[in-house]
């Protein structure tokens, strides 16, 4: 009977409530949710919850070592993000973060393949919703651009399970051997999930058009829930390497180009999940125990920096830094959140990013990539140029323009940032707190004099180069910078456009064809069909006896207006018993 | 006004970097790799990282990514 209560069906049960209760129940539903959750995540925690579907042993819930931090930071984070959203009035911005939170926290709990399935999809749909949150033409769309993305995602799901049921003949969670087919078809899927280039544009198309809460919540559970399932399949899968250390490139470089700020950290999501890609890969103890601290942390300083821009831009009404300048007078209270989000991020010292992103970094050595190291050391300078420097340089700092305050800040919008500051900087103090939730033990010690040293060089050295280059960061007008996203968005309704324009070209063609010639020469058959047949039975014999003295000039010149038939009947039932002599040998031969 | 902070803070950085390249000369003794032995590599490592990220997003700017607004609109 206990087993009914899952932490993830508390969330669908208040998300379910929310469409039937009035406005303060909603509140009061909302904040209680992740507390209770919890509650039954501990009542259950000793136990494993199975049934058996289609001959399969499913597992929906099981607490192990990988689960267990995930499943806190998705805990805290919704119940951040829900304090954040706590003042919007409509049912459907209580409702569907709850389904989409708890779609998450079901997913962490599976140990089978097809109940993983199951939450995934869920995930992709309900993620869905929170991103038409946005509610205006430009998150619609986004929104369907993301829906579809991830039901080719969900197909390529699918069809490596049944895959993986043929090879192995169960679905139980297991690592899988990468190079057989079931593998590429989960990987190709989960690094969609994962957002890696060049499936990544997905993430910086839609997640800025949702609601500014609603971001909140896309930023931590899709791509970390990717996360953990490459951690469960493909620990020490090589070319994860590779690929993660081109993510963490990719981003900062988008992010450094974008101009509008909820972009800019969403490109920087795709960065810093290729951190924790890159320490799947390399798949050693101490990296994988990198790849969940990182992905801890940054489930927070993120939710922070999408908080403090989303409350700028709902104060100012703009998150275009062309727009934005000299805000620091009127919003310190942001800047300073912001600040600890960024510097977090960046992986300063006393910060929660430190004490996490220098265990994947390390990691490359251990094993070693010298290539990894670099690319992971260039992205961790490109996140503090971008999102330490460029972003508050042009929107607090700068030259000031007119900007009206809108709208006051909440109180939940600020309590809410002072939470999840409270926990980057807690976490940075006292980095064992973090570390004790870790899956393997922990001898990685990040306040070493080494480590401050290097990474202060390497911030103040790129803090040069950028006050040398900060004049050339202002922009007149806004502007849009192209990602893959340009292949489905402009490329392939193209093609589709030639191709049909082709394809009416040729139905013209046909139809000509036929009006001048074939249907033309049918009008002239119907109207005399026996001199007709007579003038190709008159060819046909002048063809095979290769005699030109046949009357066939009298016929062509009676045709076609000579309409009434000439041949004598003799000849018809001659040619009738002909064809009837011919159709009685064929059906007795047959 | 905002030219002369710039500046101003300009010379307090590249102060403070010395300063780090110092300490970390004199105090610093654990290497992963040879490399790492140059005076002041990681500060050498942000200002060319960062150096490498604003060539590059500048030439990628210039190839034909940068767009106007209403680009999708069309």
């Amino acid at each position: 009977m206990i087993s009914i209560f899952q932490p993830f069906l508390i969330y669908y049960v208040a998300g379910f409530l929310c469409f039937f209760v009035s406005y303060n129940i909603r509140k009061i539903l909302l904040v209680l949710t992740p507390p209770v959750s919890f509650l039954s995540y501990l009542l259950l925690q000793k136990q494993a919850v199975d049934l058996i579907f289609l001959d399969q042993k499913i597992t929906f819930f099981q607490v192990d070592s990988i689960n267990i931090p995930f499943f806190y930071a998705f805990i805290l984070i919704s119940l951040i993000g829900f304090i954040f959203n706590i003042h919007r009035g409509e049912r459907k911005e209580f409702a569907f973060p709850l389904f989409y939170a708890g779609s998450a926290i079901g997913l962490l709990f599976t140990h089978d393949l097809i109940s993983l399935f199951f939450f995934w999809e869920l995930m992709a749909l309900f993620s869905t919703f929170v991103i038409w949150l946005g509610m205006n033409k430009k998150a619609e769309s986004a929104g369907l651009r993301y829906l579809f993305i991830h039901l080719i995602g969900g197909i390529l799901f699918l069809v490596g399970i049944l895959l993986f049921l043929k090879e192995n003949g169960n679905l139980s969670f297991q690592s899988l051997k990468f190079g057989s087919p079931s593998s590429w078809f989960i990987l190709l899927s989960v690094l969609i999930n994962t957002a890696t280039p060049p499936f990544s544009a997905w993430l910086s198309d839609a997640y800025p058009e949702s609601s500014i809460g609603g971001t909140v919540f896309l930023s931590a559970f899709t791509t970390k829930s990717a996360v953990y399932v490459l951690c469960r399949l493909f620990a020490g899968t090589e070319i994860l390497i590779y690929l993660g250390s081109i993510m963490a490139i990719y981003g900062v470089i988008y992010a450094f180009m974008v101009l509008d700020m909820r972009r800019l950290l969403s490109y920087h999501i795709i960065s810093q999940v290729g951190f924790m890609v890159c320490g799947v890969g390399i798949g050693t103890t101490l990296a994988i125990n990198g790849v969940i601290s990182h992905a801890f942390t940054h489930i927070f300083y993120k939710g922070l920096l999408l908080m403090s821009v989303g409350t700028l831009c709902f104060a100012v009404g703009t998150e275009r830094l062309n727009e934005l300048g000299g805000l620091l007078k009127n919003y310190k209270m942001i800047f300073f959140f912001y600040s600890i989000g960024a510097l977090s991020i960046s992986g300063a010292p006393l910060l929660s990013g430190f004490v996490s992103k220098s265990i994947t970094i390390t990691s490359t050595l251990e094993a070693p990539n010298y290539i990894a190291w670099i690319m992971l050391n260039m992205a961790s300078v490109g996140t503090f140029i971008s999102v330490g420097l460029k972003l508050p340089y042009l929107a607090f700092l700068g030259n000031g323009k007119e900007i009206v305050e809108k709208k006051p800040i909440p109180l939940n919008m600020k309590l809410a940032m002072s939470f999840a500051s409270g926990i980057c900087i807690i976490l940075g103090v006292y980095p064992d707190l973090l570390y004790s939730l870790l899956p393997y033990e922990v001898n990685y010690r990040p306040y070493t004099f080494e480590h401050i040293i290097f990474v202060l060089q390497l911030f103040i050295g790129s803090l040069a180069v950028f006050i040398l280059y900060s004049k050339n960061l202002e922009q007149k007008s806004f502007y849009i910078i192209l990602d893959t996203d340009w292949f489905y968005r402009k490329l392939i309704p193209r093609i589709i456009g030639i191709i049909f324009l082709v394809y009416e070209e040729v139905l013209k063609i046909i139809e000509n064809l036929f009006h001048k010639n074939i249907y033309k020469k049918i009008v002239l058959f119907i109207q005399n069909p026996l001199l007709a047949t007579k003038i190709i039975f008159e060819l046909v014999l002048i063809v095979l006896s290769g005699r030109e003295d046949r009357n066939i000039e009298v016929i062509i010149k009676k045709y076609p207006s000579d309409t009434v038939k000439h041949w004598p009947i003799g000849v018809t039932i001659l040619y009738t018993t002909f064809l009837l002599t011919l159709f009685l040998l064929i059906y007795y031969l047959a | 006004m905002i030219q002369k902070k710039l500046l101003k803070l300009f010379v307090i950085n590249l102060i403070f970097l010395i300063f780090l390249i110092i300490s970390g000369y004199f105090f610093v003794h654990h290497y992963y790799f040879y490399i790492e032995r140059l005076i002041g590599f990681y500060a050498i490592l942000g200002i060319a990282s960062s150096f490498i990220i604003i060539v590059l997003t500048n030439l990628l700017k210039k190839i034909g990514l940068k767009k106007k607004e209403n680009y999708y609109d069309d």
